[in-house]
């Protein structure tokens, strides 16, 4: 499978402070991408570097075979990546419908939004029953389906997604989840995602774990139940918690 | 009765000012003290090119360019820093602007009193016993036109959601493929146009200096606040509402400067009453 | 720090030379000169007066010109009904301070832009309206007869450098008292303001009132000056000059204002050939200004000898005991009221909060026994910040109840509950960043300063010396206990992050508190300084007889500090119990690992 995203030995940060320590990490056409880690090692950098709102330092960036990591944000939604903000991740003061209009801006010339807006409204019917509504007064589920509906829009071959889980009920967050897979089995779409919560790894096939702004392991396929482990030890301590991540 | 015709024509000048201003504001949340002298400028050059044997319909043109020139220069080499500076720095830089560009008008035209001839010709007519001329109307129907246009624009086209989205999530509104400082330049370009056609058509009604733009930039933003400061609606009828309370207020008292005290009245009461203005939202 | 507090003495001592020096210069200069000096000293005390309001306390007056003008016609009135002479001055400042007071109430209400909307309209009624007084025959003139002490122009400038000196002791005092620092909260974190005691609409007409004096004793010296005072003097434009000489100058330096306004004022009156011009250059840089270099000539001020910084008190013995620190900021032991449950110092029971819609909290209950460390988790939204906004006043809740001590919270106001031996941490630092750390420590205190009021503020009092010295002792306790001496002087957003949250917490224990409520402080903190953290928490703890409620993501750490621990999930208590109970609770280990999903299941 040809690799979608590349990104070497990159170096980021803010003002003085380096978060990202020469982070290489590559993830591959269909694929769901997971990086795991817990607050404040870099994850969300790492995001905003590949979506261009962030310019790193150094190492280079690569999408769909052209090199990103000097373009803005606008340019590069335009080559076909889309990205869900963390929380809210939505333009609070719009309508649903606005909102979405809003994501369609990117779609590319020639798809007519309108359908696009239709189609999308079909895939989330929750969404389609509030599609007058402010985005504002929908809860913090419903806000989050939006924002990846919003994204959904531009129909992107890569999906960045920071912490879909965040706020969200563990039974929420299974929704997401889901969803997320649902999306790249019928879109083939590949995700890239940042995580805190390790149930992520279920529908993962490839996870990089993130320590201190440096990529600490990379595990694919049968090796993500160790992960799980593992990163449960990390995240609770206790020892049933890695029972239960055994299973 | 005729001071209330007289106060909804003389106040929809303000509220041409007051719904550029609002503009200005929703689409890039600065407090732009310099935007009627902005458009002044437009109408100082404008003027003299008249004044120099230009036909005034060109003159009226060039006086159109200028001012979004202006407004143009202001965003991009100002403007743009200034989004993550304090809201009171911005408004010190934009009167810092309109300083400029006062003290340059003083410098080059002079302080003497000055008239600009109507653009488009001029005739009157009677309403009881009110003279009413054609360059009144048109400033009216210009200022009614321009609300509904902004409103409609805000609301309904690709560009407004734009507009919009970039305010209110600038990040997210990159992430959706929009050039955030190219849409907000627009908003500005946009409003330097109305605020010199603005400039010009008042000045073809009143007489004009250097100093004039000040006393008509305090009712513009009177009137924007009374509306809500985010409701091109409101700053319209804001406007409406300063010129009809003044109108009244000098046909009843010919005591000097009681329209200016009659206004702030008006507004401290409402603010007071009601902070976020006649149609303002709770964003405000 | 030193060699700051020695820059500090020689730039007041050269000041005092300054002075004298223009004193003893009076003698050998023309009428001219003190004439021109005159307006100099009016204009920068003008200006002062918007450095008040706008540096010290962040609010706009757009109009200023208004209320130097009524001090100006107040003066004149006054002395036309035969009122002795310094009199008419004061009594002109203390109408201007009035009238600006009431200009000023609606930024109680609505916020700074537009308040800048109201003063500007309110400085053209004061010129076309107020002062030209239409009902009268002179066009608003008023004449002012000079007394018999001062008939020269060089008295009034003598007059006048006493007025400016008076002024800048009454701005000194203000700064170095709990009403400055009260002003600086509104200023740069009018959200916490509060929090600490600050009622934040008092302050802000306290501002405008301040402010309106000091313009009012600049129009009162005017007055005197020009012997005549007209509506022309005290316009829109003047108004909007004085914005741009404090914005050159520096917001909140009262020596750029100084500086700006007697370069300005100055400028126009000496050099009138290039005077068209000076508008255009003072335009420029007031445009600039802001873009460029925010702090104005403030910035190139602070830096010189010439200029003292706030000084640095009470550090005449060099080291302080940790013993003694520990001693000082140690809360008093206090009794607890029999009505009370001996070991329980905060009860929450079934607390909800609604944000319209939003269900933020709901059917929270809680117990925090004294001497215990007690941990809050749960992913982020569950709630856990909602909880100490609720107990702090910040948010109001819609169902149950919270008390203190056997005290119910909920019917205190915000300010009112700083006092009660509870302190807290935010989530974002809660300091103020362009404060330094001690300025921040002092002000941590705002709700014990209640000892002394304005007055005594203003003459210094022994009874507001006595106070201050104490609030002192326990800021230097404070960091000493802390470990943070080194950072005295530094400004907080000069920091490093770790170290912006251990100023935080010194400035909370400042206070002296029963309970310590802190916010993430490990938030963005590395994992040897959290650990370092943690530890001197525990010790803390036995050190200052410390109760502690701590909001944390980390759980393992919070293990490994806390003796019992509350995990919220979704505004609700999903589980409590002793660290070991809360680590292996099934319910927890879910929200933060997870549950199984297949991944070919059909989409819900």
């Amino acid at each position: 499978m040809p690799s979608v995203l590349d990104l070497t030995d990159v170096r980021a940060g803010y003002g003085s402070a380096e978060v990202l320590h020469g982070i290489s990490i590559s993830v591959n056409e269909g694929e769901v991408a997971v990086i795991l880690g817990a607050n404040g090692v870099g994850k969300t950098t790492m995001l905003r570097c590949v979506a261009g709102l962030l310019r790193p330092w150094s190492g280079r960036i690569s999408f769909g075979g052209k090199v990103v990591d000097r373009m803005g944000a606008e340019k590069i939604v335009r080559l076909g990546l889309g990205m869900v903000p963390g929380p809210p991740g939505i333009f609070r003061d719009m309508s649903v419908t606005d909102n979405l209009r809003v994501g369609s801006f990117a779609l590319a010339k020639g798809k007519k939004a309108d359908a696009q807006l239709e189609r999308i409204l079909q895939t989330f019917p929750i969404l389609n029953q509030r599609r007058t509504q402010t985005a504002g007064s929908l809860s913090g589920g419903e806000q989050r389906m939006l924002a990846i509906a919003r994204s959904l829009m531009s129909e992107p071959t890569l999906l960045l997604v920071d912490e879909p889980s965040m706020g969200l009920s563990p039974a929420m967050v299974s929704n997401v989840l889901r969803l997320l897979n649902e999306v790249r089995k019928e879109s083939g779409v590949t995700i890239l995602m940042a995580e805190q919560n390790v149930g992520a790894l279920d529908i993962a096939d490839r996870a990089y774990v993130i320590e201190k702004g440096r990529v600490a392991r990379e595990d694919q396929g049968a090796a993500l139940e160790q992960t799980r482990a593992d990163l449960a030890r990390a995240y609770l301590g206790g020892h049933k918690a890695v029972e239960e991540a055994k299973r | 009765m005729t001071a209330i015709i007289n106060g909804i024509l003389s106040g929809s000048a303000y509220s041409l000012i007051a719904v550029g201003f609002v503009m200005v504001y929703k689409g890039s949340r600065i407090f732009n003290l310099a935007h009627a002298e902005i458009g002044a400028f437009g109408l100082f050059i404008a003027w003299y090119l008249q004044q120099h044997k230009t036909p005034i319909l060109i003159a009226f043109v060039i006086g159109i360019i200028v001012s979004t020139l202006v407004a143009i220069i202001v965003e991009r080499t100002l403007v743009r820093r200034l989004v993550d500076r304090t809201p009171l720095a911005a408004l010190a830089c934009t009167l810092g602007v309109a300083f400029i560009l006062a003290s340059y008008e003083f410098i080059q035209f002079g302080v003497n009193i000055k008239t600009f001839p109507p653009p488009f010709g001029t005739f009157s007519f009677n309403v009881g016993n009110l003279t009413v001329t054609s360059s009144r109307i048109m400033i009216f129907v210009f200022a009614a036109a321009v609300a509904v246009g902004l409103a409609i624009f805000l609301k309904g086209t690709k560009f407004g959601l734009e507009v919009t989205a970039a305010v209110s999530d600038k990040t997210l509104a990159r992430l959706s493929g929009i050039r955030v400082d190219r849409t907000r330049m627009f908003v500005w370009a946009l409003a330097g146009a109305t605020s010199g056609i603005a400039a010009m058509l008042i000045a073809s009604v009143n007489t004009f200096t250097p100093l004039s733009t000040t006393l008509v930039l305090i009712r513009g933003l009177t009137a924007a606040l009374l509306g809500g400061l985010t409701s091109i609606t409101g700053a319209f009828v804001g406007g409406i509402t300063i010129g009809v309370v003044e109108a009244l207020v000098t046909a009843h008292t010919t005591v000097q400067g009681a329209d200016y005290t009659a206004v702030f009245i008006v507004l401290l009461v409402a603010l007071l009453l009601r902070p976020q203005g006649i149609f303002g939202g709770s964003e405000a | 720090m030193a060699l700051k507090r020695r820059r500090a003495k020689v730039g007041a001592a050269l000041i005092i030379v300054a002075f004298g020096a223009v004193l003893l210069s009076l003698t050998f200069t023309s009428q001219y000169t003190g004439y021109v000096l005159g307006t100099v000293v009016v204009t920068a005390i003008a200006i002062l007066s918007l450095n008040l309001l706008m540096g010290y306390a962040g609010q706009v007056s757009l109009g200023q010109a208004a209320f130097v003008g009524i001090g100006a016609f107040g003066a004149a009135q006054f002395a036309t009904w035969n009122v002795p002479f310094p009199l008419t001055i004061v009594l002109g400042a203390l109408l201007a301070a009035l009238i600006a007071a009431i200009v000023g109430l609606p930024s109680l209400r609505i916020r700074g832009l537009q308040v800048a909307a109201t003063t500007l309209a309110f400085g053209a009624v004061a010129e076309y309206f107020l002062f030209a007084r239409p009902w009268t025959t002179n066009a608003g003139q008023v004449t002012v007869t000079r007394p018999h002490i001062v008939t020269t122009d060089k008295a009034v400038l003598l007059t006048g450098l006493i007025g400016l000196l008076i002024i800048l002791i009454i701005d000194r005092q203000i700064r170095h008292s709990r009403v400055g620092r009260a002003f600086f909260s509104v200023r740069d974190r009018e959200d916490t303001a509060a929090a600490r005691g600050v009622k934040v609409g008092q302050t802000k007409v306290q501002a405008y009132a301040f402010s309106g004096f000091y313009a009012g004793v600049a129009g009162g010296l005017f007055a005197y000056l020009l012997q005549t005072v007209s509506p022309p003097s005290f316009t829109v434009f003047t108004s909007l000059g004085y914005v741009a000489a404090v914005v050159i100058g520096g917001l909140g330096s009262w020596s750029g204002a100084i500086v700006s306004g007697a370069i300005f004022a100055s400028i126009s009156q000496l050099l009138s050939g290039i005077a068209t011009y000076v508008p255009i250059i003072e335009a420029s840089l007031l445009t600039l200004t802001p873009v460029l270099r925010p702090e104005g000539l403030g910035f190139i001020l602070n830096r010189s000898i010439l200029i003292p910084l706030p000084a640095v008190r009470g550090e005449k013995s060099d080291e302080l005991e940790l013993s003694k620190a520990i001693e000082l900021i140690a809360p008093p032991k206090r009794a607890l009221s029999l009505s009370v449950p001996t070991r329980s110092l905060l009860i929450a029971k079934d607390v909800g909060v609604r944000f319209g819609g939003l269900v933020a909290l709901h059917d929270v209950s809680m117990e925090v026994r004294r001497g215990e460390i007690v941990g809050l988790i749960g992913p982020n939204g569950a709630g856990k910040s909602t909880f100490f906004n609720a107990v702090g006043g910040f948010v109001k809740p819609n169902t149950g109840s919270i008390h203190y001590r056997g005290k119910d919270l909920l019917a205190l106001p915000t300010h009112a509950r700083a006092g009660l031996g509870i302190a807290r941490t935010f989530q974002q630092v809660g300091l103020s960043g362009p404060q330094t750390v001690w300025e921040n420590m002092m002000f941590a205190q705002h709700q014990l300063a209640i000892g002394y009021g304005l007055t005594s503020a203003l003459l210094s009092t022994p009874n507001m010396r006595t106070v201050e010295k104490e609030l002192q002792m326990r800021a230097r306790a404070a960091l000493e206990v802390i470990g943070l001496t080194d950072y005295t002087d530094e400004r907080v957003l000069n920091l490093s992050h770790g170290n912006q949250r251990l100023a935080e917490v010194a400035a909370a224990l400042a206070t002296g508190p029963e309970l310590l409520m802190l916010d993430e402080p490990f938030a963005g903190v590395g994992p040897e300084e959290s650990e370092q953290l943690a530890q001197r928490l525990t010790e803390l703890r036995e050190e200052l007889d410390l109760t502690i409620l701590v909001i944390e993501h980390d759980v393992p750490l919070v293990a490994s500090l806390c003796s019992y621990i509350y995990c919220f999930a979704e505004g609700g208590m999903l589980a409590e119990g002793s660290p070991d109970e809360v680590q292996n609770n099934q319910d927890v280990i879910s929200i933060y690992i997870g549950e199984p999903i297949e991944k070919e299941a059909a989409l819900a």
